[in-house]
């Protein structure tokens, strides 16, 4: 219901799904730079709503972990071997990877001079940086030692 | 230059919503990085947790925390205004938002310091 209304609102400030579905007359340059922007609109938007749960029980999660000073040893005895924790991680890694690149490619943007496709490959790099380290970083508190090693 | 639209609530909310949003941008591959470090045992994760004990990294650490909770806020705001069928007080949502994040940024330092 949440995605038929986000492309329900997309669709009153682009038309170019009917371009898209075939209805139009095809994927032309420009069309194609706005169906470029139609999906990226949708993509931030989705995966901001996504990150609103995330980021809730994250703040949350940090509020109870920081109490009375920070271990390794506390952090890992949460982590390791935690089938929900890593679930909940990894789907958070995929969701800002989306989010931060889309959000820093509308600032540069619109902020700075660079435009075009080496900002978009510039900003894909970094999504991919995002997601490698992110989903190491998950890995390396969730892994038990011995698998580590192996 | 500042113009007269630079003045208007909405500006500023955008303004702190994208300031926030690149802090965490930048801030993001070194906090997955450090956190990597577990693959190199629980010792070295210590060894970083140590250095985060300086009152500076304190600090930031506290200003990451608030521009986390600073944009997530001013994002529902946003969600808030392309897609549910409300009347924004811009000035009332933009307060409030900067109470939720200095209130959680707060938290997190009574609990770090």
């Amino acid at each position: 219901m949440l995605l038929t209304h986000f492309l329900s609102a997309t669709r009153a400030i682009t038309p170019v799904f009917d371009g898209l579905s075939g209805r139009g007359s095809g994927c032309g340059e420009l069309q194609c730079w706005r169906a470029m922007t139609a999906i990226l609109f949708i993509a931030q938007r989705v995966s901001a709503a996504v990150l609103a749960f995330f980021v809730t029980v994250h703040l949350a999660t940090i509020l109870y972990a920081t109490r009375g000073g920070l271990t390794a040893g506390e952090v890992l005895a949460r982590t390791r071997d935690n089938h929900w924790f890593f679930a909940f991680y990894v789907l958070f890694v995929l969701a800002v990877s989306t989010h931060a690149p889309i959000g820093l490619r509308n600032v540069i943007r619109e902020w700075t001079p660079w435009q075009g496709r080496s900002l978009d490959i510039a900003l894909a790099i970094f999504a991919l940086i995002l997601l490698s380290t992110g989903f190491r970083a998950a890995a390396a508190v969730y892994l038990p030692p011995e698998a580590l090693l192996q | 230059m500042m113009r007269a639209s630079h003045k208007q609530p909405g500006f500023v909310a955008a303004l702190l919503h994208r300031l926030a949003g690149i802090a965490l941008a930048i801030f993001l591959p070194l906090h997955f990085w450090a956190l990597s470090g577990a693959l190199n045992g629980a010792d070295f994760l210590d060894r970083f947790l140590k250095v985060t004990q300086h009152p500076l990294v304190k600090f930031a650490e506290g200003g990451i925390v608030v521009a986390l909770a600073l944009h997530m806020a001013l994002g529902l705001r946003v969600l808030a205004i392309e897609f549910l069928p409300v009347r924004e007080r811009t000035r009332v949502a933009i307060s409030i938002c900067l109470a939720v994040a200095f209130a959680v940024g707060l938290a997190f330092l009574l609990n770090v310091v």
